[in-house]
Formats: structure tokens, sequence, C-alpha cells
């Protein structure tokens, strides 16, 4: 058994020196000596012991733990007999630890220094990769308001105020997330409580999970109108594939005032979902699935919800198919007007009526006006008229005066009278005039707005020139000399046929000869081509006339071709069957087989006198054609004004040289010798002519007749009066857009397309179905694809259950969108929920929910377009 | 012995205790401020910043004995159990991902060798000791060369006396062969970490198969240095544990300091771009 190798003791134990730096290089064999190196790692040992000297003789003085006295002894100088062997100092354990410390650190500091200050100092510090979507981003200031790179740059940052929402500011030069953008829900704080139903669910909802509460505590919930950084919801440099809007359930609910467990516990029940608002279009499903598709046999209705409807590409809405697809067969000719009762266009531009004798009887010069003009000012012609500083004062100095009976106006009346009289000339003298051009800087003045040429365009139905002065020329002939005149401050002299209530009463003048008229015109007071007359009002007039307004071919009245003698009367006879000089041949013009019989006679449609196709009055050659060579023809035409047979000078029937015997009549009476068929003029009248849409003229208005769906004439006018601020033509502009969206209108755009009230005050038509658009952002989204393979055999109605009791048209009375009655149930909770749990198809609130909401269009490149030296197109970042 | 094994069995289970509260609280607290809008990774950031701070200040607390701050064993108690709550608070801040970004690898490569090397130190602290105990003499560790020198020595004299007395050179052969390496140096140091003793039954085995050609006297002096040789490699165990344990602080000690400048640059780095 050995002793033990370790006592302890003052003999015994050596002195321990485990703190010094150095210590005896002999160590680690096993005989350091006692005392060890310097502090600087010297070897200061020369030998075993320093020998005492006692009376005249050294002593060996050696440790009593090394040995005691040695037998050697010391020399006779005191020299000990034992030197030590040097050696080479070594650093003890503690040193050493020290030492790696050192390096360590030098190090650590060495790898920062060359790691974080050279150029790739931003990525030497980059806390991971970015998401795949910000991989692009080069630079650390794209996204950080970091000023400076490296280590001074980094640390003067450190010490400024929190930079998150400066570094969020950044964000959004790429995300446009309006102007709330870091408010809560991007939505602004006024919004954002009117869409904040869980204050009012709150007591609802189920008791507040634990963490909740605990949340509640740490941290409290920024205020509606306190910004939030970007990077408290998306934190990146989490790796290429982190979900960078992933939000946990628990921190969504952590704002809200309602917090529950889970959706199937403690979520609000769901209020009128989907139904909130009412659709864009009002189709009413209930009318149409148990009604409509029915009562047409014709068409073949729809039998499943599919025939009407589609995913869009993204699964994410169902869509309505085009109204070419799914509504034209039974709406379009609603919009044509087919069967409507009353005009089938929109009035746009008309010449009321007046109580004309009333006004020419006290002197107001208002010049020519259609006498037969009786209706009202249309809203689009007011409209046109208000940028005339007195039109207003003017329509309400009339305000319920009965225009067609002025005698009882007084002369303050009157004289607004006249003022909007002229005023609509020259309204229709601006615009025969000026074009499109005229109309534009009319309209942009009554509405104080901007238009462009497009907008133009279809606002004026791409009227084209000959709508305006075809109708200047029948309804104002004189308007240019008038406006001429009056211009220049010269009387405007009423119309011949205003003359009686212009002059002193006369005594009835005795009935006039064939060869003296008032005006010495054998054709009567007014001539040939004159008001009245055969090329105005005559032939083809409702009066019914052939040539004249009141029945007479040539004349108004008392002339030798009047009513009751006259050329083409009923009597049958041609020129008077008195004793005029005109044959009283009584086939000529009689009803069977006369003059105007339809087949064959002298105004039949084929080869009669008036007809279409080388007829006495056709177009081409015809008596009445344009081209000159007909017989009632401008130019040498028979009743031409220079030469023909009823010209003034030298023609047939003229004053002058004239000579209507009873042999003479021969040019006609020759041409139509034979006997004529039954013939009548069975034209169209102006309306059913446009049946598939376009402008129009009659009574006086100029109609446009909707094209068919999407008019862009309507759409145009409906647009442009929605949303009108105040202006000289706000009244009639609100006017228009009634009349326009009445369910009854014309083109009956407001019996599909809903109109709402917008926050401006202003209105606005819902064109289209309800279309999401991607960077359109609501609180709840739904992705019909994902559940379609869930519905049953019921389809569609799985969910959406039809209520059949729903007034769901009572909802479109209104102009807001949110006073709603759907024609279906809404969705219940329980529903959803039975898939929608953790275990299941999950219940995360982003599944069915948006944190941003609102329109938020995609981040945009918006480099400007340069060019090259050489022209070609660049873009600046080239 | 009762006594101190009832107190330390007292202690591990109070600071258990404790700990596993606060991992608990701080898990809790987590858990409740993930469900904010906070950026619970600045506070995990600030609270494990701090708990690197205090394991740090053990070092100083040990070079610093003269200060009034508490025993070196409670010292080391704190070290301990914050040591772990600091690796709850690192997952709880970095989460189970792998870092991407260089200087994040760097940061939690480092903080994991610390946190490693310190879980290495605490398993050995508690099974060292324990394992130094049951073998040997109790020695220090400074003193182990100048023991194993005495061993070597007195071997090496028994040699010598073999052959002066016997006149036979077996033993001084074998002493010379097998041995003098062997008592020279320390030896078999993996494999007395490993408690593995296999090398030390292989020379005494030699010993015993040596012994048939050895006389009576030449025996007894055998068996003198077998003996010895049993004492230098409990010596050398003692040497091989003790080494252990005191360069495993050349891996934790720098490396924390390493740590705490890689702490630094990070808490400045987040601020400058935070």
């Amino acid at each position: 058994m050995l002793k033990p190798l370790q006592n302890f003791g003052f003999r015994e134990s050596p002195y321990e020196r485990p703190n010094q730096r150095w210590q005896c290089g002999h160590l680690a064999e096993g005989y350091e000596c006692t005392i060890g190196p310097d502090g600087r790692g010297q070897c200061q040992a020369t030998a075993e012991c320093i020998p005492n000297k006692r009376g005249d003789r050294w002593h060996c003085a050696r440790a009593q733990q090394y040995g005691g006295r040695c037998s050697e002894g010391p020399g006779p100088e005191g020299g000990c007999g034992r030197p030590i062997e040097r050696c080479q100092p070594v650093l003890s354990t503690a040193a050493k630890r020290s030492s790696a410390v050192r390096w360590a650190l030098a190090l650590v500091v060495g790898i920062i220094l060359i790691g974080a200050g050279g150029e790739w100092g931003p990525r030497f510090v980059v806390p991971g990769d970015l998401t795949f979507q910000h991989g692009d981003v080069g630079e650390c200031q794209d996204c950080h308001s970091v000023e400076d790179h490296g280590p001074i740059g980094w640390l003067t940052a450190a010490m400024k105020p929190d930079s998150s929402l400066v570094d969020s500011e950044l964000c959004l030069e790429c995300h446009l997330l309006g102007d709330a953008a870091l408010t809560a829900h991007s939505l602004s704080p006024a919004t954002l409580r009117d869409e904040d139903p869980d204050s009012a669910r709150a007591a609802q909802s189920s008791p507040r999970p634990v963490l909740l509460t605990l949340a509640n505590l740490i941290s409290r919930p920024p205020a509606a109108e306190e910004p939030v950084p970007c990077g408290d919801c998306h934190r990146e440099h989490q790796g290429r594939r982190f979900a960078l809007s992933e939000m946990g359930n628990l921190r969504c609910q952590s704002c809200h005032t309602a917090q529950f467990h889970s959706f199937a516990d403690g979520h609000p029940e769901f209020e009128d979902f989907p139904y909130r608002r009412r659709t864009p279009i009002a189709f009413d499903h209930a009318s149409h699935i148990g009604k409509h598709f029915g009562e047409n046999k014709d068409i073949e209705p729809p039998t499943k919800c599919t025939d009407c409807h589609m995913p869009d590409t993204a699964g994410l809405a169902m869509l309505v198919k085009p109204f070419e697809q799914v509504c034209e067969t039974c709406h379009l000719d609603q919009i044509l007007g087919v069967s409507r009762s009353g005009p089938k266009g929109y009035p746009v531009i008309s010449l009321p009526g007046f109580d004309l004798q009333t006004l020419y009887e006290r002197g107001r010069e208002i010049g020519e006006w259609p006498r037969d003009a009786d209706g009202r000012m249309p809203p689009t012609t007011s409209l046109l008229l208000s940028v005339d500083p007195s039109h207003a004062d003017d329509l309400f100095l009339l305000t319920g005066l009965d225009l067609m009976d002025l005698r009882g106006a007084t002369d303050e009346e009157l004289e607004a009278v006249e003022r909007v009289m002229w005023s609509m000339k020259q309204l229709v003298y601006d615009l025969t005039m000026g074009g499109h051009e005229a109309f534009q800087s009319r309209l942009s003045a009554a509405l104080e707005t901007t238009l462009a040429d497009r907008d133009t365009a279809h606002l004026m139905g791409t009227m084209p020139v000959d709508a305006l002065s075809m109708l200047q020329r029948e309804w104002l002939p004189q308007l240019p000399e008038e406006i001429a005149a009056r211009r220049a401050g010269r009387p405007v002299p009423p119309p011949l046929w205003a003359e009686r209530y212009t002059r002193p009463a006369v005594p009835t003048p005795e009935p006039p000869t064939p060869e003296s008229s008032d005006d010495g015109d054998i054709l009567g007071g007014d001539g040939l081509l004159d008001d009245g007359g055969l090329l105005d009002d005559g032939a083809l007039t409702d009066d019914g006339g052939l040539l004249s307004d009141d029945g007479s071919l040539l004349s108004d009245d008392g002339g030798p071709l009047s009513d009751d003698e006259g050329l083409l009367s009923d009597g049958g006879d041609l020129l008077t069957d008195d004793g005029g000089r005109l044959s009283d041949d009584p086939d000529l013009f009689a009803d069977d087989g006369g003059l105007l019989d339809e087949d064959g006679a002298l105004l039949s449609d084929d080869g009669g006198l008036l007809s279409d196709d080388g007829g006495l009055l056709t177009e081409d050659g015809g008596l009445l054609s344009d081209d000159g060579s007909g017989l009632l023809a401008e130019d040498d035409g028979l009743l031409s004004d220079d030469g023909g047979l009823l010209s003034d000078d030298a023609g047939l029937l003229s004053d002058d040289g004239g000579d209507l015997t009873d042999e003479g009549p021969g040019i006609v009476v020759e041409a139509i010798e034979p006997p004529l068929p039954e013939a009548s003029l069975a034209l169209l009248d102006a309306e059913s002519w446009m049946r598939s849409g376009g402008w129009y003229r009659q009574n006086f208005t100029l109609y446009y007749r909707p094209i068919g769906h999407a008019d862009n004439f309507l759409r145009g006018w409906i647009d442009l009066t929605a949303a009108v601020g105040p202006s000289p033509g706000a009244g009639q502009a609100l006017e228009i857009f009634a009349d326009l969206t009445g369910r009854r209108a014309p083109g009956t755009c407001g019996k599909c397309h809903s109109v709402d009230s917008r926050e401006d005050d202003t209105l606005a038509i819902n064109w289209g179905p309800k279309i999401r658009t991607g960077d359109f952002q609501r609180f709840t989204e739904y992705r019909h694809a994902p559940h379609f393979s869930l519905l049953d055999e019921t389809g569609c109605l799985t969910c959406h259950e039809m209520d059949y009791e729903a007034d769901f048209m009572a909802s479109f009375d209104d102009v807001d969108p949110f006073v709603f009655e759907s024609n279906f149930r809404p969705m219940t909770k329980e529903k959803c929920a039975a898939c929608h749990v953790e275990s299941l198809a999950g219940d995360a609130c982003i599944d069915c929910h948006n944190y941003h909401i609102g329109r938020f269009p995609p981040p945009m490149n918006f480099a400007p377009l340069t060019t090259t030296a050489s022209g070609a197109p660049t873009t600046a970042a080239e | 012995m009762g006594e101190p094994v009832k107190s330390f069995t007292l202690r591990l289970r109070r600071n258990l205790l404790a700990t596993g509260l606060l991992a608990a609280l701080a898990i809790l607290g987590y858990a409740a401020l993930s469900a904010t809008l906070a950026h619970e990774n600045f506070v995990t950031g600030w609270i494990l910043a701090s708990i690197i701070a205090l394991l740090a200040a053990y070092n100083l607390r040990r070079n610093l004995p003269f200060l009034p701050l508490g025993s070196s064993s409670g010292w080391l108690q704190l070290h301990i159990y914050l040591g772990f709550l600091g690796v709850l608070f690192f997952v709880l801040h970095v989460g189970i991902e792998v870092p991407t970004g260089p200087m994040e690898i760097g940061l939690a490569t480092v903080y994991g060798l610390v946190a490693g090397s310190g879980i290495l130190g605490f398993i050995m602290a508690r099974t060292v000791p324990e394992r130094l105990s049951r073998r040997g003499e109790e020695v220090l560790f400074d003193r182990i060369p100048k023991f194993r020198r005495q061993l070597m020595d007195r071997a090496e004299s028994l040699a010598l006396r073999a052959v002066e007395e016997t006149g036979s050179t077996t033993i001084a052969d074998y002493y010379t062969d097998r041995l003098r390496p062997f008592f020279d140096g320390p030896r078999n140091y993996l494999g007395h970490v490993l408690e593995i003793s296999r090398s030390r039954h292989q020379l005494l085995d030699e010993m015993r198969d040596l012994e048939r050609y050895l006389n009576d006297n030449e025996t007894a002096i055998l068996r003198e240095i077998a003996e010895l040789t049993r004492a230098k490699d409990d010596l050398d165990y003692h040497y091989a544990l003790q080494s252990m344990m005191k360069r495993w602080q050349f891996v934790h000690v720098p490396l924390s300091f390493a740590l705490l400048i890689l702490v630094l640059l990070h808490i400045v780095v987040v601020y400058a771009f935070a």
C-alpha cells in the first residue's frame, strides 16, 4: 500500500502560485524550482538554496520539502553545491486562457472590421434573405432610412429615434395603399369607425382568450388615427419563402373590440352576408325564375346557374355572362323601344311651341318660327341654353306661363319669351355653323367642366352635319339672314304668313283667280319652294297634303290650286272644275285609278308620277329631282326658277309668257295619260325608319334613338350629368339624369342599372355587374372556386338559398345601395364553420379577411420615356 | 455526509423549480406578446442580452474576489440556471429557423458553441468530481507532474534494486521497455476521459505474466512496481479529467467574450435598421 502522494503542511506543501502568469519550465517534468520565473517570464533559478553563514561556516538552507540539508553542502565561498539547471518558463493555465480570450476577441473584431467595413458590409450584417418578392431590392437604403454604410453609419443611425415610420414611407413608394396607408386597415379613422361593426357586437362574442387578456395588459393596441409601421406586421429578412403577409389570429384580434377563441367559437354571426349591398344590376332572380322565364315560349330559358354565371379567372367571384349572351334575347327590343308608347328617342334639340299670333300682334320681333311647333323645351336644349346669362332668369319668369297662350302675358314676360326664342335660334345657328366644337364649348361652359373630344362624340351621338343643317333648313330657313340682320341691328321681318298679324285688319280679299294670286304667282301666296310650299311642309307633311301644309298642291289658301279648287284636291279635278284653265278630267287625280293611286298611278311607288324610280317626283330625273333634270328641279326643271314649266319666268304656268290653256297642260297630262292603278304614299315615319337607332326629326324635335345596349350617347349623358357640381346647367343636368335613368326612359338604362349615391353627394350609375378587380380589396374575401366540390345536388343553392318573399325590386327605389333586400337568404356562420375549424380547412382570419382595404393598384414603374439621338425610344434607365 | 447531500438536493430542486417557473413565465409572456403588434423580438433580444451580460459577469466576479458580490457558489448557480434560461430566450428570439445572414449565422454559431460548451461544462461539473472521488487519490492539478515524477523515480529505484539484489535484469529490462514510457508522462488521456481502462489492465496483466519468470524477491519488487503503476494510472486519470475541466474553459470563456462583441454589433445594427 503506497503512502498518499499529497501531504499538506508547511514542510510538505510547496508554495503554489497558480495565478502567476509564468511557471517554471521544469514543472511538467515534476521538479520545478522553488523560486520560479519572474513576472516577465525570465528564469531566476541559480541553485537549490542560498546557504546561511553562521559564524565562519556556511550551512545548507534547502527547504525541507525539497529534501532538506543536502549532503554536498555549500562551498568555501558560501556558494550552493547543487546548482539548478535553468529553464524556459512557460505560461500558466490561467495566462493561457487569458491569451486565448484576447486572441478570440482579436479574431472576432478583425472579422467584423473586414466583413462590415468593406463594400460588402451591408451583405455582412443583413439579418437574412429577403422574400423572393423583394429579391431585386439592391440597396439597404431602398427600404431603410439609414444614411451611411459601415459601423460608424450604423452606430449613428442606432442613436437616432425610431425610424420605422420613415422606413414605411419607403415601402409606400412602391406599394400604393392610398392616403391612409399606415392607419388601421389603410382606412381613415372616420371610415374605419363606420366600417367597424365589432363594437356593436362585442357583447355577443365569447369570453376573451387568456392570451389576449394578457396581451392587452402588455401592449396597448394602436388608436385608429395612430399610424402603424409596415414592419409591425410584415417582418422581412426571414428567408425567400417566408410568408410576409401571414398574420396570426391572436395578433389580428389584439386590436379588435370583439375578441374570441376561434371562428367556430365566438366569431360574430354573419349579418346579411354577402348581401349587405345591393347588386349593381337590378336582376330579380325570383321573378325571372318564377315568372319571366316561363312567359316567353320563343326562348330557351336558363336551366342552371352556370347558364348565366361563370367564375372569374382567379376563381374569386362569380361573374355574370355578357348582356349579349344572357339578356339580349328578351331585353334588346325594350332598349330599342320597339313596343314603346310615346317617343322612342330622347329629345335633344327642340323648338317649343309659342303663341306666335300674340307675339306678332304685340310687336315682338321674333322673326320666323315654325307655327306648328307645339312642344316643350327638353332639358338638353335648356342645358345648352344655360350658358346665356339671362336664360335662368327668363325660365324663372316664364314658370307657370302657358307659352301657347300668351294673350294674358305682360310685356316683361313677352320680352323674356322673345329672348328665349332668340337664344334658341342662336343655339341652332351656332350648332349648325360650329358643329361639334360649338356643342362642346356650350356644354363645357354650362357644366363648368372640360370635355374631351371623345366625350363630345358620345354626347352628340356622332351627330352628322346633315342632321342639323336639315333641321335649320326645315324649321328656320331664314335663320342665317335673321341672325345677320339682328347682328347688324336691322329689323327682322316676320314671315309672310304672319303679316296679317302685324298689319291692321283688312277686308278679306276676293278669292284670287288663277291668273292673279296675292304675290302674282300662279302657285299661291307662299310660292312653290317657300314656307308651306311644295318642297317644305307640303308634299309629305302630317297634314296629309300632297305638296303643301293644308292639302293643296302648291298654295296655302285661296290660290288657284287651293283646297276647294286645287290641283290635287279630293274633288278629283286637276285644275278646278269650275271653269279653270286646267282640265277637269275626272279621272286624272281620282282615288280610283287616278293620279294618287297605289300602283302605276301618277304618285305610285313603281313608275308613277311621284315614284322613287323614274317617276315624276323622283330623285333621279323625276319631276322633282335634285339633279336638275327633274320636272320640278331647281335648275332647268319643270318647276324651276329659271325656265321651268312652272317657273317665274317663261314657265308654263308663269305670269309672263306662260300659257295654261286647255290644250296646254299636255306635258303633265300626256305623261299620266294611261289609267293609273291604285297607289298610295306608304312611307315610314322618321322614328320607325330609325328603328335601329340614331338621329331623327319629328314634331320640331331632334331625337336620338338608342342604338342598342351600352349606347354611348345615353351612357355619356348619364355619366356626365350624374356628377355635376355647381354650374349654370346643374338643374338641367339633374333633370336629364332623372329623365335618362328612369325605368321607362328611352333605352331603359335605369330598369337594370342601379343608381348609387356617392360620398360627395353625386350620383353614379352602375354600368356593369359586380366585377372585382385584382387591385380592390375588401374586408371579406370569398373564393368561389375552391368551394365548388362541396356543393350538393342543389348546386349553388346549397349556399345561396332563394327567398321568394323578398321585395327585391323595392331596394332599387332608393339611391342608397345599402338599403337592400336580397333574393337570397343571408349565409350562416354555421355553414362555413362546418369545415372552417383549425383541424379541417383552417380558421385563420386572413383566410377570409383582408387587412388593407381599398383599391390598390400594383406597383408600377414610372420611368420616363425618352429618345436616343437616333430617335429610337428608350427609357431613362437605359 | 448526509447533510451536504440533502442540502445539494434541496438546492437543486429549488433552482430547478425557480428556473422552470421563470421559463414558463417567459413562454407565456412571449405568447402574449406575440398576440400584439409589438415587436416581441426586441423584448426577447434585450432579455437575452441581459442574460448574456449576467453570465459573463460571473467571470468578472471570479476575477474580483475581493468585492462583496456574493458567494462564488451562488454566482455559479446563477450562471448555470440563467444559462439554461438564456437558451430558452435564444430559441424564442431566433425561432427554429436557421439564420441566413452572415453575421446572424456567426452570432448564432458562437452562441450555440458558448451555450453548448456551457451545457457540457455543467455536465462535467456534475459528473467529474464524483468520478475523481471514486478513483485514486484526489490531488491538486498543479502538483500532478511532481507526483508523477515521484512515482517514476520510485519505480526506477525498484528496477535498479532488483538488479542489485537478484543480479537479474528481467525487471529492469521490462521497466525500460514498457514502464519507463508509461511513467514518463501522462498517458491514455482519451481512455481516462471515456472511462476505458484497457491499457492499465494490459500493463498489469503483463506484469502478472512476468512473475512466472521471477523468483520471490523479484516478484515482491515487481508487485511494488505494479502498485506504482496503478498509482500512476490513477494519477493520469485525475490529470485527464482535471485537464479536461480546465481545457473546457479554453472554449467557453473566449467564445463568451466573442459573443459579447457580436451581441453589441447586433444591437447596433438592429437599431440602425429598425
